[in-house]
Order: C-alpha cells, then structure tokens, then sequence
C-alpha cells in the first residue's frame, strides 16, 4: 500500500492531466476535486504510515558505470511537507485560475504534470532518478510560462528554459563527476554518505541555484514572474523554486558549516532586498521578496548547523505558502484594475477597506512577523547560523528583518495613502474563489506559525 | 457603531485577568490596556473592533514577552508589541503622515530586533546587542526621534504603546531577565543614558506640544530607569510606576483636547497632572540622587515634566523655576555635585537654542539621519533596480554575443562553401590546366611528390608537437 | 576463412537491384530483407568480416531508415541502384576488419554517393554539390591511402581481428582521412550541400547512415589501435564541431537546416568517446540519436500539429537535446559519464568543456526549432506518417522510462 501510495504520488497527477485533455469542460472542476482530494488522501495516509525513516519504495532501474542506479521513493522528514506543499499550492493555484484562464484543459494538464514531476523531485532518494525529474517538470513549466501571461511570456519562458537548462547540465556534470572520482557511494543512499568533493559541490551547487535562485543567477526569474499568469506565478514561487532549495538541500548542502554559501545568501539578501525596495511593478517586488527568502536558505544551509538545515527546510514550506498568497493577491489587483505599477495603485487600499486585511497579513506574513509560519523558519535560521558560524554572522540573515519590513511597507505605504484620484476599478469583478485561496493560503501561513509544533516534529531530525 | 461594544467588552475582562496575574508587568498592562479600551469606545469614532484586536495583540506580545518559555516567545512577544504600534499608528488616522510614522517605527524596531537576536545566540559575548535593541525600542538616545514621531497618533494609542507596553520592554527585560545584561559594561552605557537623559531635557523643552513634551520625559525616565539596573526592586517599581502615571497623563491630554472649551476642567486636570508628575520624579529622585549621584538623568525628566506643566498651564512659567531651585539646592545640599549647575546651564542654554532656531531638535538630526538612510536606501533600491535591469540585459547580450558569433560562422561557412569554394576550385582547375600543358614550370608528377612530402611533414610535425 | 560464406544477405540487394528495373518500388522491400537477413545471423568473426551485435542493429535500422526514406520519396531508377550499393557498401564496412578492405569500401560508398546525389536530387545546384562531396571524399581516402601505405612501409599488416596498433604517423594520418569522411567542423562543407540538394528524407539519411556506419567501423578500429593513440586533434575537432554546429544552427534560415548543422554538433560529441573503454556508451548514443534524428527531418519535413502531435514533436526534439525521461537523456548520461571515466584530464576538462556549452546551446536550438515549428501553419500529414511519429516518439519514451536498460 505505501509502494502504490508512493508511485501514485507522482504518476497520479501525471495521468490525471492526462485525462484531463479528454474531459468536457463541465466535468472538469469535479475532477480537480477529486484529484486533490485523492492526493491529500495519499499524502494523509503517508502521514500515518510514517515511521523512523518512512516508507519507501526501491527497484533497481539499471546499472551504470557499474553501479546500480535505482527507482527509488520515499517519505521522509525532510519531503513530507513539502509534497503536502506540491498539492496544496497546485490545486490552489488551478481553483485560482480555473473561472477566466484559457484553454483550460491544456492549462490543467500541464499544470498536474508540474505537480506530478515536483512530486518526483521530492519523492526520489536516488539522486539520478531525482535528476530525471527535475528536468522533467521543466517541460510542463516552460509550457505553461510560454502558453498563458503577459506579452513577453515567450522571452521569458525561454529564458526560464535556458537558465534553467544551463543549470541541470551543471548539475549533471558534477553529479557525474561525483559519481565517478568523487567516491560517493553510489547515486543511492551511499550519496550522502561522504560530503562531496570541492568541484561537484560547487558544479551542483551553481547548477541548482539557478533554480533556487542566488543572485545573480536569478535573472530569469523576475521576467518569468511578472509574465507569466498569476495562477503559473504562484506554481513558480509555490514549487518549482522549492525544488532547486529542496535539491540544494537534501542532495548538495548536506555537509557542514560553508562559508562561501553563508557569504553568497547573505549577498544575495543585500540585493534581493536593494532590487526590491526601488520597485515600482508589485508582482517584480514580490519576485524578488522570493529571491530574498531564498538566500535564508542558503544561508541556513551554509550555517551548518541542526537548526539552520531544519529552518532552511521549514523556510521553504512557509515561502510556499506565503509567496503563492502573495502572487494570487497581485493577480487578483491586476485583475480589478487592470494594472500593477505602485505608481498607479496609489491609495488603493484607502478607497477599498475591504482589501486591507488580506493585505496587511501577507504583507506581515511576507515581513515575517511573530504568527506567520515565515517567522518560525526565519527565526530557526538566525538561530542555526548564530550557532554554526557565531554571532556576527547571525546578523546577515538578521538584516532581512528591517530590509523586508522596509520594501514591504513602503509599499503598503503607498498603497494606503490617502488620495485624491482613487484608482477605480475596471470592472467591478467578485472572485469568491480567488479570495477563498488567498484566505487559505494566509490561514495555513497562520496555523503553521502560531502551532508550529507539528510541522518542526516532523523535521526536528532533519538536521541532525 | 455596535462595534463600539468590542472595546468596552474588552475593559472588563482584561481588568478581572490583572487579579489573577502575578507579573507585575503584565498586571499593569492589563490594567492599562482595560482602561485605555475603556477610554478608546469612547474617544475613537472609528475602527472600533480595530482598536479592540491590536490591543488585543499588544498584550499578548508583552504576556509573551515576560511568560516566554524560549527565546522564540519572548522575541515573539517583543516583536509583537512593534506590530501591534504599527497597526495602531496606521489605523489611527488616515493620512499619509499616519503610514510614514508606522513605517519608521516599525522599521527602527525591526533594526534594533536584529541585533538582539545576534546577542541572543551570541552566548554571552554580544549582550551589546540587548541594550542597543532595548534603546530602540525605549526610544532612548539616539532612537528617540521614533518616540516623537510617534506622538502623531491619537491620545490612547500614545498612552498605550508609549508608556506601558511598548517603550516599557526596552528597559523591562533588566528586571525580567537580568542575566542578559551580564557582562555589559554598566559605567560607559549609564553615561549614555545621562546623555539621554540631558537631551530629554532640551527636547522637552524646545518643543509645544504637550504630547511630545510627555514623549521626551518618557525618554528621560527609562533613561533614568536604566540608570537602576543594580536595584531591580527599585527598578521594576519605577517603571510600573511611570507607566501608570504616563498613561494617565496622555489620557488627559487626548481629554483636554477633546473639552478643551471646559476651561477650568482642563485647569483643574492638568494641575493634578503636574501634581502627579512632580511628584513621582521627586519620589524617583530620593533614591536615584541617593544611590548614582547622577542628577543628569534626573534632571532631564523634572524638567520635562515642569516643561509640560508649564504648557498646560499657559504662562506659569514660575512654576519651571521653583521646582529647579529646590532640586538643585537639594542636591548641593546632599553631596558634591559639580556638575548639577553646569548641566543645568547647559540644558538651559540648549532648551533657549531649541526655541530660539523654532522647533530645532536633537532628535530631528537622528530622524533626518535615519529618514535619510532610508531614502538613501530607495535611491540605492531605485539604482538597484536599474542594475538587475542591466544585468538581466547582460544575459541577453550574452545570448547576443553568441547570435553574433553564430552570425561570424555563418559568413565563414558561406564563403568556404561558396564564393570562395568556387574561387578555390577555379584556381585549381587553372593550375592543373598549366601543370599538364606544355612547358609548365612545374611538372604533374613533381607537384605530386611534394604534395605528398608536405602532407607527410605535416603529419611528422603534428605529432612531435603533440 | 574469408567469410565470404556469410554474405548471402547481400543477394537480396542484387535481387532488388534487377528487380528495380521491372517495379523498383520492391526495392525498400528487398531493402528491409537484406536487414532482417543481417540480423539473423550468428555473432561471428572471420579474417575480413565481424559481426557484432551493434553491426546487426545498426543494419536492420539502416534498412528500416531506408525502406522508410524510400516510402517518403522514391527514388529513379539510377538512384535506387546507388543507394543499393551504398547500403550494401555500409553494411559490409560495418562488418570489415581490414583496413585495406575498408579503404575500398569507404570508396566505393563515395563513389555510389556521387552517383546518388546525382541521380536523386532535382536541384540546379546537384552537379556542384556531388563534384564538391567527391573532392573532399577523394582527400578523405587519399589520407586513408596514405595510412595504409605507412603502415605496410612500417611492417603492421593491414587485416586482422583485433587489429594490431601501427605507428604513430600511420594512425594519425588514418584518423585524419576518418574525421574527414565523418564530416567534423570544418571539414564539413562537402556535406551541407549535400544535405541541401537531396529530398530531405534522403538527406537525413544522409546525416545518419554514413556517419554511423564510419563511426562503427572506427570503434571496431579503435581498441586496437591502443592506449598509444590519442587522437588530440579530433578531439579538437569534436570541440568544434560541437559548438560551431549549434552556433550555425541558430543562424539557419530553414527548419532543415537547422537540423542538419545540429547534426554536425551531434557528430561532435563523438569526441567524447575516442578514448578506449568508451565504444559501447558511444555508440548507444550513435544509434539513439540517429533513429531519432531521422524522425525528426521527417517530422520537420511535415510536422504533425494539435495537442498529440505538438507532444509527439516535443518528445523527438527533447530526445535530440536530451530530456529525460527520453531515451536520449540515458544515452547521453552514458557518454558523459564514460567521458568522465576514460578521458584523460585536460582532454576532459576541454571536451567535457565545449559538451557542456554545446548541450546548453542545444537546448537553445531545439527550443527554436520547435518554436518555429509552432508558429508555422499547420500542414495535413498522412495518418501513416503519424503513426510512424507516434510510434517512434512512444518508443524512444517508454525506451527511456527503462533508464539505460531500455538498450
């Protein structure tokens, strides 16, 4: 049972889309329904099956050089909420765009091939099989980037597509390379055995913060933010972004304190959070707000100690949740007004009270205040890296407090000044669903801050 | 307008839970907090429930703050208590003003969070990064331009977050948690805090408004608190007691403001007010000229006090004089005090400046700083901006630099397999045809044979190279 | 001795030769005949023949590629004939373990090339073309002559299985008359008018079959010719080839062209497998890639469009820049991971350099290519050739679901 379990997991999305392509349009919401009900029942049953080191699934795939390469799933600590993450966000980010998106069957089935390959990505314990999903999901995402958003969305999804690309061709080699000369036993279980060798760490390490991303890797990421659909935005920030921190994490920075990785997220915060503030487009602003909570994971990861690692892998379920709210919050005022430049939206929230409590509490859930899920895995960060690396260093990630707070409110700032020249709405627009997925997103962000305890049970090993 | 009951819902039970509460902070808070809703339902015209939730949250933030289990919670509370100041400041009034005040406070805060979770996991070795977190949130010098600022918000917001809760943390956490501050070197930060305490004193007395003036003696009195750190008892009796007290006082203000038509009720009020006022600096004073000597400190906050006194009052200005003299004869009388009249002057010479330059404040260089490092750090995210611009350019150029260069192979490829193909095999066509007519210079067979040398001595070369 | 015994199958290319001048269109069946016939016989070795396993794949693909070439656009009768003795020459040259025998079939090949060029396109330009593609075939075996004639003069014989290594000028001139008959950058142009003048099944079987064929022969070559040999500049060549066919890919105006010059990149990752111990991961990746690549003119030749077809083209063009989960992904992983192991150290950093870059740029390029086949307007395509697209796309796939087992 938790070997089918453990398959469908991934392969359930997979044909689920599949399907999809071949519903009618009015069978295709129940559909969603039952797929994320079917899920979330997986994932529950995982849940209660879990035990030590959980379960999994192996079968020996083929052999290279030798070595056995294997198909390989499991749940463990450090992937259990980020599958329950993978679920959540695709299925908030598909309710959110399913009333106005186009070519909706298409949208969804590629939409549940990301979700199906992500689940891939976290599932695999061996690092080839891992691989082979990574690049995977690629191809339904650079589909969507391309399909559906903006203008530029062409550009950009080449561009994500490039970068991305560039990235797994790196972490192919030094992957490779590892496996060959570095004496990693295996791509199984014996990887994480020996820490990696200089060249494959820095060789997978370049080629999955491209993914994550560190500055200045992350080029791709602000245009393919701001031209994609909100609904692909949020898959972006939600999942795909977590798959190069989860990679990073579980398969490359699982060695000790790292200097130049603490260096590296602390320069990227500086910049994400510089980038941030003199933005006037919100959705750009949100990007980078995403590039900044990423470096904390760098950061958390290079400090080398239990909670650094369990706050860098509790940081990407909570950025999951808080950033998807974010980006459907921003697709939600492109949507009523037609626009996203600060310069427009100004005094926005004076006219429209209603919108001030969705707001105010992504905002502080973004800044990352006591409540939200962002402080807790923030806050475990500081902490490991003032244990790992000394106290001084605990001041780099410590800068994201007042640097996020800044660009944050600054923003809200302007979106609550009182003017004269209100901005109007284009069209009156009610967008139950949208609003309902912002409230849930803020809700769970909410409960895994002010109850964090059973999400760090899950990962209180992962560190150690 | 039924949302008016939220707050007066939240006066009674907040007051009943003080009976059951043993930390003394958090009992007054309580307390406060009861009175202040109490207060609001009836001063506000707006935003009842508003008010009501970010009470709400400032006292769970110090309930967090003193009953913390880990460093978590009590950061937590600590954090809390800035949120909820924000959200106050910000709902208060609707104004831009109202959202660039918020700003600064929370961010200033944010600021002085970071370095005390650097000293908090810093095992001893940065317990700096307490005080200068506690300064911060104290409004103590250099950080008291926030406090000032504050002051923008309407009575109960000031009365609250910047007497009992708020402010209060910055210097609580010596009474609560005293093994913090091991290791800070008391002498050098108590002279800082004398520092503050001075600049209270002009600042109170360079300013009008009775709200500011209350703010600056806020300043001066945990700057004096601080001063008391080997008395926690004492300590901690202290800054109930100015919370009380300061509460009580910014209530009256919002009050005066609001009847300001009753004359002689606002006569009679800010009288007890003074009286009050007076009263706990002279009853702070009888240990603190006791124990430290340090009259700076102590200065700051009568003076304050007589300042406000004095603006309430209108013209009784004698009233600042009398209180001076008897304080500074007092402490001539005690012991040897030097410095009493010189800082006296000083202050004087200062307040005279302050009012003399209009307005001209201390506290409006380290806001001016502060604002300015802030707008330094838009113009560097404007720049910022620009250069992810370039750089997300330069990527592209690189792509073009590689069309570029595909473009060169292209040409190259053309001409080989074209013009110049054709050129070649022309030129080859008319040596074979001069190679094998008559009397060439070169026969067909000798060409051969050093054809056939050049490719061998190629062939030895490259591999002797190699 | 000589295994002349075992070359029965190649009645079959004489049968459908004759029987060409009554129906030629039998000739793709005698075609697919003479592979199957190949295929089923015995592994064996003899004093000019061997044939191995990957001989006998590689001759029933070559059968089907040209059975399938021969459906798409057939063939006059003079160019049946050519591509009968060019199929027969390939297969034989697969087969040889002589150099002196290889020489001549490599010959004869270029010979029937010329001839074939000729007779199958239509293009003003045919007669350029086959003159160019013969001049530079004329230098590629006067090397190989060369090579010959050193190694006789040394004293090595010329036959044998495994081969003995001759010296080290006989080896390198040997390599250098081979990287010119494969077609690596920049000794390729004899090739791209070749490929421009052809029908375009005709020419991606062009850009298949002989470089399969030079590249098998030169692994049956290569382990004998020993640690000793270490083709330097082919492995500069490789590095070339490998980025200047993607650069000039990008650049190409038409989708065919694209894909020929990217077939120069692909030739060029050959580079990586020149080091002994690496034959079989190489030529995994030979045979993927070129079963995909000839699908993948003749998709581009007439793509197929809607949401099955875009899947179908996707897939082919994501096996051709290697994908996973696609067979083409494996093989690759293959290449660089025996590159990994048997190069030596700058050779790897350089090789595995100038991969690295090129598999980036093919990403580049196949992601063009098909963005130019998605704004093109749609074309009707034959439920047979969709099938044939369907069939190949879904192979390649659950192939490479199997990981490298699926070889």
């Amino acid at each position: 049972m938790a070997a089918f379990a453990l398959n469908s997991l991934w392969l359930g999305p997979v044909l689920a889309g599949l399907v999809a392509l071949f519903l009618p349009r009015r069978m295709l919401l129940g559909w969603l329904t039952l797929q994320g009900f079917a899920q979330a029942l997986l994932w529950l049953y995982l849940c209660i099956e879990y035990r030590g080191l959980g379960p999994s699934y192996t079968l020996e795939w083929f052999r290279l050089g030798g070595q056995p390469v294997f198909y390989a799933l499991g749940i463990h600590p450090a992937n259990l909420l980020l599958v329950a993450l993978t679920i959540l966000i695709g299925h908030a980010a598909l309710f959110y765009a399913f009333l106005y998106v186009a070519r909706i069957r298409a949208f969804v089935a590629l939409v549940y091939m990301t979700i199906g390959f992500a689940q891939g990505v976290f599932l695999a314990k061996d690092v080839l099989l891992f691989f082979v999903f990574y690049e995977a999901s690629l191809v339904p995402a650079f589909l969507l980037i391309y399909g559906w958003g903006g203008l530029g969305r062409r550009a950009a999804a080449v561009k994500f597509a490039l970068f991305t690309l560039g990235g797994s061709v790196l972490l192919l080699i030094g992957l490779l390379w590892a496996f060959v000369e570095g004496g990693q036993g295996g791509f199984w279980e014996g990887w994480r055995a020996e820490p990696l060798a200089w060249g494959p760490w820095w060789l997978m390490t370049l080629g999955l913060a491209v993914k994550l991303p560190l500055v200045p890797l992350h080029s791709w990421l602000g245009e393919a933010h701001v031209e994609a659909d909100t609904a692909i935005s949020m898959l972006l920030a939600g999942i795909l972004l977590k798959l190069g921190g989860y990679g990073l994490l579980y398969w490359v920075w699982f060695q000790g304190y790292t200097l130049s990785l603490l260096v590296w997220g602390a320069l990227s915060l500086g910049y994400a959070a510089a980038v941030a503030t003199g933005q006037i487009d919100l959705k750009r602003m949100v990007a980078f707000t995403s590039i900044g909570h990423m470096a904390l994971v760098a950061i958390g990861a290079g400090a080398g100690s239990p909670q650094g690692t369990e706050g860098a892998y509790y940081q990407l379920f909570t950025h999951g949740l808080i950033s998807a709210g974010l980006f459907a919050w921003v697709g939600l005022i492109e949507k009523r007004y037609g626009s996203r430049s600060l310069r427009y939206l100004v005094g926005l929230l004076w006219a429209n009270p209603r919108m001030q409590g969705a707001t105010v509490l992504l905002f502080f859930g973004a800044i990352g205040v006591p409540g939200m899920a962002l402080f807790i895995s923030e806050m475990l960060i500081i902490w490991g890296t003032g244990e790992g690396a000394g106290w001084a260093w605990a001041l780099a990630p410590a800068a994201s407090l007042p640097l996020t707070g800044v660009y944050f409110l600054r923003a809200y700032r302007e979106l609550a000044k009182p003017t004269e020249a209100i901005p109007g709405p284009q069209e009156l627009l009610s967008l139950p669903a949208q609003e309902a997925v912002i409230w849930l997103l803020i809700g769970l962000s909410l409960l895994a801050g002010l109850y964090p305890k059973p999400f760090l049970a899950l990962l209180a090993y992962v560190g150690a | 307008m039924q949302l008016r009951w939220v707050l007066l819902g939240a006066f009674p039970p907040l007051i009943a839970l003080s009976a059951l509460i043993q930390e003394p902070l958090l009992q007054a808070a309580c307390w406060i907090t009861g009175g202040v809703a109490l207060y609001t339902a009836f001063y506000a015209k707006r935003a009842f429930a508003a008010y009501g939730l970010l009470y709400l949250l400032a006292v769970a933030g110090v309930a967090l703050f003193v009953e913390g289990k880990s460093w978590i919670g009590i950061f937590a509370g600590w954090e809390l208590v800035s949120v909820a100041a924000w959200g106050l400041i910000v709902q208060s009034r609707p104004s831009a003003r109202a959202q660039t005040v918020a700003f600064l406070t929370f961010a200033v805060n944010r600021l002085g969070d970071a370095f005390w979770l650097a000293a908090a996991f810093s095992q001893g070795r940065f317990p700096e990064g307490f005080l200068i977190a506690g300064f911060v949130k104290g409004g103590l010098f250099p950080f008291t331009f926030w406090l000032i600022q504050a002051m923008y918000a309407p009575a109960p917001v000031s009365a609250l977050l910047h007497s009992a809760l708020l402010v209060t943390l910055g210097v609580y956490w010596m009474v609560r948690y005293p093994e913090w501050g091991l290791g800070i070197d008391w002498g050098l930060w108590g002279k800082v805090a004398g520092v503050s305490g001075i600049l209270a004193a002009i600042g109170a007395l360079g300013s009008r408004h009775p709200k500011v003036i209350l703010a600056w003696t806020t300043a001066a009195h945990l700057a004096a608190a601080l001063r008391l750190t080997a008395q926690p008892v004492q300590m901690e009796a202290y800054l109930l007691e100015h919370a009380y007290l300061k509460a009580a006082l910014f209530l009256l203000i919002g009050l005066t403001q609001k009847v300001r038509v009753m004359g002689p009720l606002t006569m009679g009020l800010s009288l007890v007010a003074m009286v009050l006022l007076v009263g706990s600096g002279a009853q702070a004073d009888e240990f603190l000229l006791v124990t430290e000597g340090l009259v700076a400190v102590s200065l700051g906050k009568v003076v304050g006090g007589l300042r406000f006194a004095w603006r309430m009052e209108r013209g009784s200005e004698f009233l600042l004089l009398l209180p001076v003299v008897l304080l500074v004869g007092k402490a001539l009388a005690e012991g040897p005090l030097m410095p009493v009249p010189v800082l006296s002057v000083g202050i004087l010479v200062g307040a005279l400046i302050a009012r003399w330059k209009g307005g001209w404040r201390l506290d409006r260089i380290f806001l001016w700083l502060f604002a300015g490092a802030f707008w330094v750090w838009g113009k560097v995210g404007r720049s910022m901006r620009w250069l992810d611009t370039q750089l997300t350019h330069a990527f592209d150029k690189f792509g073009l630099a590689f069309l570029a260069v595909a473009r060169q192979a292209e040409k190259v490829e053309s001409w080989a397999s074209g013009r110049g193909w054709r050129a070649a095999a022309h030129r080859l066509r008319q040596g074979l045809t001069t190679l094998t007519s008559e009397g060439s210079p070169m026969p067909y067979a000798q060409a051969l044979r050093w054809g056939l040398l050049i490719t061998l001595g190629g062939g030895l070369i490259w591999r002797l190279l190699r | 001795m000589w295994g002349l015994d075992q070359l029965w199958p190649e009645l079959f290319l004489l049968g459908g030769a004759a029987l060409a001048l009554w129906k030629r269109s039998s000739v793709p069946l005698f075609v697919l005949l003479y592979g199957l016939s190949v295929a089923a016989q015995p592994v064996t070795a003899s004093r000019l023949f061997v044939l191995s396993p990957e001989a006998k794949f590689f001759l029933l693909l070559v059968a089907i590629s040209t059975a399938l070439a021969w459906l798409v656009h057939p063939l006059p009768l003079t160019a049946a004939w050519a591509s009968l003795l060019q199929v027969g020459a390939y297969g034989l040259l697969v087969r040889s373990t002589h150099l002196a025998f290889t020489w001549g079939l490599m010959e004869s090949a270029a010979l029937a090339g010329y001839f074939f060029v000729i007779a199958a396109s239509e293009s003003p330009q045919r007669w350029a073309a086959a003159l160019r593609y013969f001049i530079w075939n004329v230098l590629g075996t006067g090397l190989l002559f060369l090579g010959l004639a050193v190694r006789l003069v040394e004293g090595h014989t010329l036959g044998g299985y495994p081969l003995a290594a001759g010296g080290p000028l006989a080896d390198a001139l040997l390599s250098w008359g081979w990287a010119v008959k494969v077609g690596f950058i920049p000794w390729h142009f004899w090739l791209i008018g070749v490929y421009r003048v052809l029908p375009l099944a005709w020419a991606a079987w062009y850009a298949v079959v002989p470089k399969g064929a030079l590249l098998l022969n030169f692994l049956v070559l290569l382990p004998s010719l020993g640690e000793g040999v270490q083709p330097g500049f082919l492995y500069v060549l490789a590095g070339v080839s490998l980025l200047g066919g993607y650069a000039a890919a990008w650049r190409a105006q038409g989708l065919p062209e694209m894909l020929f010059w990217a077939s120069f990149s692909q030739v060029g990752y050959m580079g990586l497998i020149l080091a002994p111990g690496a034959q079989e991961n190489g030529w995994n990746f030979w045979l993927v890639y070129g079963a995909a690549s000839f699908l993948s003119f003749l998709y581009v030749e007439r793509p197929w469009r809607g949401r099955l077809g875009d899947a179908v083209g996707l897939l082919l063009l994501s096996n051709l820049a290697g994908l996973p989960p696609v067979l083409g992904f494996w093989v690759k992983l293959a290449l660089f991971e025996s590159a990994f192991r048997y190069l030596g150290v700058w050779v790897k950093v350089f090789l595995i350099g100038a991969a690295l870059l090129a598999t980036i740029a093919g990403f580049a390029v196949y992601g063009r290519l098909l963005w130019r086949l998605w704004q093109a307007p749609p074309t009707e395509v034959v439920l047979g050739r969709r099938l044939l697209y369907a069939f190949g796309a879904g192979g390649l796939l659950v192939l490479g679901l199997g990981g490298l087992r699926g070889l």
